[in-house]
């Protein structure tokens, strides 16, 4: 039977070779646009939440609305520690201090982010210290700060200078302090590049009064793709009246809904490449039929059964959609394998939009079998679809009619 | 001699946009096993259509097909395919050889759908391409022979299973004159020598003359049954 299709298919070689190749484009582009996704949203997600969120935090609850001190949590508590002998997928917890404060030179004056760190913890994380430009990095418990570089630029300071920091501390307290800056980062993003400080955790909660506070802390995961999972657990072990478990999709919500319409409009255009798929290869099987109708009935006539003849039909259109699909996967591997190891990086006014989203002006791709397999899938599912025609049809053919010529 | 199929008032009435049309009515015949056996008629006597009856293609509005003994228009239609398969070889008028198989592949095609032993295939399918005169041409694919070599080969496929008759449609319709000489010659031998039923429609007087019995078809019914020789 196999041998029977296989010459079956070629002998109309044009017609294969066109419902083949349609299959093999549709798959090539579909794997490469989906690559392209995945790597982009992947690769941006990953450098905004890395760069400052992570993917997922705990806080006080109501502290994400609130943003205030009158929503901090001990930085010891047992509740936290006990998730430690959990087994749960998470690298680690890196604690945070975030606040408002209004910085100055003497000068100028400014409102800026200020985050209270654990510089050795950071180090693995945010990797802050890679990102400084100029100075050197911070030590655990030193007076001292690390200065964006657009605000460092605006407030016209340098390493070495020193910085007025004003703001409200823990339960009305004054909260004012001179600090020496120790070095100037350049954040990717330029919406925190224009506003951000770092300094010691314990220099911060010196400054607002709140010793042994924090604010959230950033849940370090060993593996992204397991981020709902941890947020269910995390949700499941910690007191809901005191915690709030959130992940990027509820804190940075603007960008998640950018996400998932992109994701929306991806599964529209590749919706659209496999109807212009399936109904080639519906065009190829009625073609099939149409073509070979008195040959299907001889073949019935002399003894051979409908199912078989189905089969025999089945058979070459699957063949057909194989070949489109290998050549589909064989085309697009090379040029995956190439961007993934190369990505292409925006210039000019792609890029500056790019950077206005907080995000690095560079397209990925994404190097992962899941969704390769996905589109072979979605194909094969196509295929399995229309395969429905023929093997109705020749359930219905009427026999005597088939071997009228 | 045994009756290898019998008739009983068979009727075939068409319905096409609520016109009925005749097409068999009420045919009584007895076919004995070696009979070498022409239908014949004007276009539009039926005789296509009494073949597709006798060989389980069209089932009839009423009456008996009994074939060897089983009335196979009680058959549904997939035991119809398989009795075909073991009872039955057909030729029919032209084109109906698989056109991406050898001669040979061919041949040994009907055996392979009765799941006979890949050797017993070959043995068989050789045997006959030998006897028809085809041993040279038996890995040539159709578009490669005549008209009338495929006709042949069509032949030699309708006795590989070893049928109980072989029903042939018009057999010579399509060939030159030469062609359809050879080709009935084959039949005859094959009639003679191997004593295989053969019951074929035609309007070729060659054809008729070759025929030990002629049935002559009239608007659907039987209007002569001669037999000659």
């Amino acid at each position: 039977m196999w041998s029977l299709a296989w010459r079956n298919i070629w002998r109309n070689k044009r017609r294969t070779a066109i419902t083949a190749a349609s299959i093999m484009f549709a798959v090539f582009f579909c794997i490469l646009m989906r690559g392209f996704q995945i790597g982009t949203w992947h690769d941006l997600i990953d450098s905004v939440l890395r760069s400052y969120t992570g993917y997922v935090q705990i806080h006080a609850k109501g502290f994400w609305d609130n943003h205030t001190l009158d929503y901090l949590i001990p930085e010891n508590d047992p509740k936290i520690s006990a998730l430690d002998s959990l087994q749960l997928p998470i690298k680690r917890f890196i604690p945070r201090f975030e606040s408002f404060a209004l910085a100055s030179n003497t000068q100028k004056i400014k409102a800026v982010i200020v985050t209270g760190i654990s510089p050795s913890l950071e180090k693995n994380f945010t990797r802050i210290h890679e990102k400084i430009i100029d100075g050197e990095y911070l030590h655990e418990n030193e007076k001292a700060i690390l200065v964006s570089q657009r605000l460092a630029k605006f407030l016209n300071i340098a390493v070495g200078d020193s910085l007025v920091l004003m703001s409200q501390g823990y339960q009305g307290a004054s909260a004012a302090s001179l600090l020496k800056v120790k070095g100037i980062v350049k954040l990717p993003s330029p919406e925190f590049d224009n506003q951000m400080i770092f300094m010691p955790l314990a220099t911060a909660q010196d400054f607002y009064s709140s010793p042994d506070l924090i604010t959230s802390w950033i849940v370090d995961l060993k593996n992204p793709d397991e981020m709902k999972k941890v947020v269910k657990m995390l949700s499941a072990h910690l007191p809901t009246d005191r915690y709030e478990v959130m992940s990027w999709h509820e804190m940075l919500v603007e960008l998640y809904q950018q996400y998932v319409s992109d994701e929306g409009g991806s599964v529209i255009m590749m919706i659209i490449l496999y109807l212009i798929v399936g109904f080639g290869i519906f065009g190829t099987a009625m073609m099939m039929l149409n073509e070979r109708r008195y040959e299907l009935g001889i073949m019935i006539a002399i003894g051979m059964q409908r199912w078989r003849v189905s089969s025999l039909l089945s058979l070459e259109l699957f063949l057909i959609c194989i070949m489109g699909l290998i050549a589909g996967v064989a085309l697009s591997v090379p040029i995956l394998t190439y961007y993934h190891y190369h990505p292409i990086t925006f210039t000019g006014q792609m890029a500056e939009a790019y950077k206005a989203f907080g995000m690095e002006p560079v397209m990925s791709i994404a190097w992962r079998i899941d969704y390769i397999l996905h589109q072979m899938l979605n194909v094969a599912l196509i295929a399995i679809i229309v395969l429905a025609y023929p093997v109705y049809s020749v359930f219905r053919l009427n026999l005597s009619h088939a071997l009228k010529r | 001699m045994s009756s290898i199929i019998e008739l009983k008032n068979l009727t075939k009435i068409y319905r096409e946009d609520g016109n009925e049309v005749v097409a068999v009515d009420n045919v009584n015949l007895q076919i004995q096993k070696g009979e070498f056996t022409a239908i014949v008629g004007p276009s539009g006597s039926g005789k296509t259509t009494l073949l597709n009856l006798l060989g389980g293609i069209d089932k009839p509005t009423s009456g008996q097909i009994i074939v060897d003994g089983t009335d196979i228009t009680r058959l549904s239609f997939s035991q119809l395919v398989d009795f075909r398969l073991h009872n039955i070889g057909f030729v029919f008028q032209s084109y109906n050889l698989i056109p991406v198989l050898t001669a040979k592949e061919n041949v040994e095609f009907v055996m392979f759908l009765q799941n006979r032993p890949q050797s017993e295939r070959e043995k068989r399918s050789t045997e006959l391409l030998t006897a028809i005169g085809l041993a040279e041409r038996m890995n040539s694919r159709p578009s490669k022979l005549s008209g009338g070599q495929q006709q042949r080969v069509a032949v030699a496929r309708a006795l590989a299973p070893r049928p109980k008759f072989v029903l042939a449609d018009e057999p010579t319709a399509n060939l030159d004159s030469r062609s359809a000489e050879n080709l009935l010659e084959i039949m005859e031998m094959l009639n003679r020598n191997e004593n295989i039923t053969f019951i074929f429609s035609t309007h070729d007087p060659r054809v008729m003359r070759k025929a030990r019995r002629i049935v002559t078809l009239l608007d659907g019914h039987i209007d002569n049954d001669t037999v000659t020789g």
